[in-house]
């Protein structure tokens, strides 16, 4: 039987009536529910330090008195420049002084009170408190992380503690805070070794530091096809029948061969762009060639030439020897140097910056698997632009001429070791990692300023040497400058990069390039052996740091004390030295103000100080203990004691 | 009783139980086509400061894997995974591995939990493929960092102490 639709209404109204009648008059009362009528709040300890923790909880009571769920509590501070309170309710001490620490849920408060003490020296004696000696450097226990008292000597004192991230991997950023009791800011400088006025100038013409910025763009071949470079080819199998440029083994001076010159975007599989490269000289390793569509008011074939002549002479010798012979896929026995439009064409950053030149790897490989490849050793170089009919960057030939020899030393490194990685040692990966390998090349680059100044490593240059007369102030502005540049942007940021970061940054350059010299110099013996093994790897990356200098953590941290200890005449250990170099004394000549351009935070007492340092970062905080008065440190990390992946280090400077 | 619904009301019923699974779903991301394949390693980036490539190391004395990605914004994010160990997923190729996603799992010894910052109220939470977890205390430069996608490491409950950035906040 078919029910209908206003019985189904009637139904529901008849139950809803039940319901509601069952609410109200006639028969017992019920109870009304219990309600959230009174918050507690604990807080324990109720006392902490400065930097300490106290965990608050929350307890509820109905109406009635009974207990009750709480539910989800907010809680907030009194006083936030005594304590904070998380949102899981840890209380952390950030100064001294009394807070209220309040929780609040469906509309209902509580709170407690916290007792916030400066870190004291009340728990610092004689048997605690560390004093130590001029120059005298000691990694703290965990136990002086947490709580350390220092001084109580008969004279003021100055120190700087260098919190370390021994984490070998960069991209670990890691927060840490520090307070003091008793500290307070240095009054002078360190001694610095004073500039005596001479400044290295850089070169008329466009900004070296521009080309050096323009170098920190990213590039990523999105779809690089080299998966079958890890065939077992050996390199005379692609010779002839698959060269595209087929250019002969003794190239004739003014013939035309054909190259692909284009080099943006994807440089494996992007479209070939062929140009007519016109040979200008061919010596016994050099062949130059130059675009047969440059633009007019460039180079001289006589000065092309030189380039040439230059490279035979010093270039190729100097790296060879020192990284090892490249490969000869081409069988010429030479490597080509294409000065080309092609440069010129890839897109500049906003702001400008010019590219000195650059070495591609697809060049390598078979036209099989890579297209684009032009199947010979080479490196690509701008070409002059004197009207701005391609690119307003490249106008002056005297800036872009002196880039030319340092240029092609670095990009042959990366030859060498691309090749001798794919064609010689059979390497596990055919490239370095991107940090290792750009340190590496600017190592060829200081290993030509040594070629061509005359002075040699290990010999703690100054500015007294380097800028003796203008000869060698030309050598190191042209052959150095643009490493102690970049160890400069370096030194300025020291906790938020690190020698061992995972990309080609400018401070991550100059902090490899200046790793890499200070672990040659420490490991001592002939230095050529130690460039060579590097190059020669078949393992990349820290594992290949690791086979020749030993461990990269100890490394890195002895000489991230050496950034602040050389050269301070404080008689510290060789390992805490920078043997060919006296940056303390060269670097202010280039730098705003004349001043050593290491970025320091001072400490000073009642003052936390909140430092974030990535793996191989380190920090400089400097503080001063005035006579007879004994400081108390202590570090946190979010209000606990640091995690085991933070080292600290402390020096008496003065 | 008994008796039949009315038409009316049975397909009011049934309208109403197909906007709740579609209410169910409509909370489910659309899955993007993964590959079958995964793999995991610690992303390296090798080559010259001009031609980079990003390679996913395995076990020691293994060859590395090259990784092949389509878009910059993903090439960018896993090259701040440099030194990380991921999970990878995607398609293996005879050139390579073509990712579709990845994920952060661990930094040398340590794991990481790998998601998004978000505000929940006051609370910096981290939003994850399987739900949210509030920060204890997290670093101040976290708190910054709103809308990143990060990975983290450390006691949840009284910090994170240790983190990276994957994806920078707009």
């Amino acid at each position: 039987m078919r029910v209908r639709r206003h019985v189904w209404v009637a139904v529901a109204c008849f139950l809803v009536l039940i319901g509601a009648a069952s609410c109200g008059g006639g028969g017992t009362t019920p109870p009304p529910p219990p309600v959230l009528t009174t918050i507690t709040v604990t807080v324990s300890p109720s006392s902490i330090q400065v930097g300490q923790t106290a965990t608050a909880s929350a307890s509820g009571l109905d109406q009635n008195g009974a207990s009750i769920a709480v539910g989800t509590v907010q809680w907030t501070t009194g006083n936030a420049s005594v304590a904070t309170v998380s949102a899981a309710g840890v209380v952390t001490g950030v100064g001294a002084g009394q807070a209220q620490i309040i929780a609040t849920s469906n509309g209902k408060q509580g709170q407690a009170s916290i007792t916030v003490t400066a870190v004291t020296v009340a728990q610092c004696s004689s048997s605690t408190t560390v004093q130590m000696a001029l120059g005298e450097i000691r990694t703290l226990t965990a136990a002086q992380t947490v709580s350390l008292c220092l001084g109580g000597l008969t004279a003021a004192s100055e120190y700087v503690l260098i919190p370390f991230n021994n984490s070998n991997v960069a991209a670990q950023t890691t927060s840490i805070q520090l307070t003091s009791t008793n500290t307070v800011a240095v009054t002078a400088a360190v001694n610095l070794v004073p500039s005596n006025g001479i400044r290295l100038q850089a070169l008329p013409g466009p900004n070296p530091q521009l080309e050096i910025a323009f170098r920190e763009r990213e590039r990523r071949d999105l779809a690089f096809l080299n998966g079958s470079a890890r065939t077992q080819k050996r390199a005379s199998s692609l010779r002839a029948s698959t060269q595209l440029t087929g250019v002969p083994t003794n190239p004739t001076v003014g013939s035309i061969v054909q190259l692909n010159s284009n080099i943006n975007g994807s440089t494996c599989s992007a479209p070939k762009i062929v140009h007519g490269a016109r040979v200008v000289s061919v010596t016994q390793h050099v062949i130059v060639f130059i675009d047969t569509l440059a633009p007019t008011g460039g180079y001289t074939d006589a000065e092309l030439a030189a380039f040439g002549t230059s490279f035979e002479n010093v270039g190729y010798g100097l790296d060879t020897l020192n990284f090892g012979a490249p490969s000869d896929i081409d069988g010429n026995g030479r490597v080509g140097v294409f000065f080309t439009t092609g440069v010129n064409n890839i897109p500049s950053p906003a702001g400008g910056g010019f590219i000195a030149g650059l070495f591609a790897g697809r060049d390598l490989f078979p036209i099989t698997t890579c297209i684009a490849s032009n199947e010979g050793e080479m490196f690509y170089l701008p070409v002059p632009d004197p009207d701005s009919t391609l690119n307003g960057n490249y106008t002056s030939k005297s800036a872009l001429s002196n880039t030319v020899l340092g240029t092609l030393v670095h990009e042959f490194q990366h030859l060498i070791n691309a090749g001798r990685r794919i064609y010689v040692n059979n390497a596990l990966v055919n490239s370095e990692e991107v940090w290792l390998n750009e340190g590496l090349s600017h190592i060829a680059e200081e290993l030509l300023y040594y070629r061509e100044s005359g002075n040699v490593p290990r010999s703690n240059l100054d500015l007294s040497i380097v800028a003796a007369n203008a000869a060698q102030v030309a050598a190191i502005n042209t052959y150095q400058l643009q490493n102690l540049g970049r160890l400069k942007s370096y030194l300025a940021a020291t906790a938020s990069n690190s020698p061992y970061a995972q990309n080609d940054n400018l401070p991550t350059r100059g902090a490899i390039w200046e790793l890499l010299r200070y672990s040659a110099d420490q490991r001592g013996g002939n230095e050529r052996d130690t460039w060579f093994a590097l190059v020669n790897s078949t393992t990349s990356g820290q594992a290949n740091f690791n086979a020749v200098f030993g461990n990269i953590i100890t490394n890195t941290r002895d000489w991230a004390v050496a950034q602040f200890v050389d050269d301070l005449s404080l008689n510290v250990p060789a390992r805490y030295q920078n043997l060919s170099w006296n940056f303390r004394s060269i670097l202010p000549a280039i730098t705003t103000g004349s001043r050593f351009p290491l970025n320091t935070n001072p400490l000073v007492a009642g003052t936390p100080l909140s430092l974030d340092i990535i793996g191989g970062g380190a920090a400089y905080v400097r503080f001063r203990v005035t006579a007879s008065t004994v400081a108390a440190l202590a570090a946190t990390s979010t209000g606990q004691p640091t995690p085991a992946n933070i080292d600290f280090i402390l020096v008496r400077t003065q | 009783m008994s008796g039949h619904m009315p038409g009316s009301i049975r397909g009011a019923g049934l309208l109403a139980l197909v906007l709740s699974v579609a209410c169910h779903h409509r909370g489910k991301p659309t899955a993007t086509a993964v590959g079958p394949d995964s793999a995991q390693g610690v992303v390296s980036i090798v080559g010259t400061g001009f031609d980079q490539q990003l390679v996913l190391q395995g076990a020691a004395a293994t060859r590395p894997t090259r990784l092949r990605i389509t878009t910059e914004a993903d090439s960018a994010a896993l090259t701040r995974l440099g030194g990380v160990e991921v999970l990878v997923r995607g398609t293996r190729a005879d050139d390579g591995f073509r990712v579709s996603t990845f994920t952060a799992v661990r930094v040398g010894a340590s794991p990481v939990v790998d998601g998004v910052l978000r505000l929940d109220g006051d609370h910096v939470v981290l939003e994850t493929s399987t739900g949210r977890t509030t920060l204890g205390n997290p670093p101040d430069a976290l708190r910054r960092m709103i809308g990143a996608r990060v990975w983290i490491s450390g006691p949840l409950a009284t910090g994170p102490n240790s983190y990276g950035i994957i994806v920078p906040a707009r």
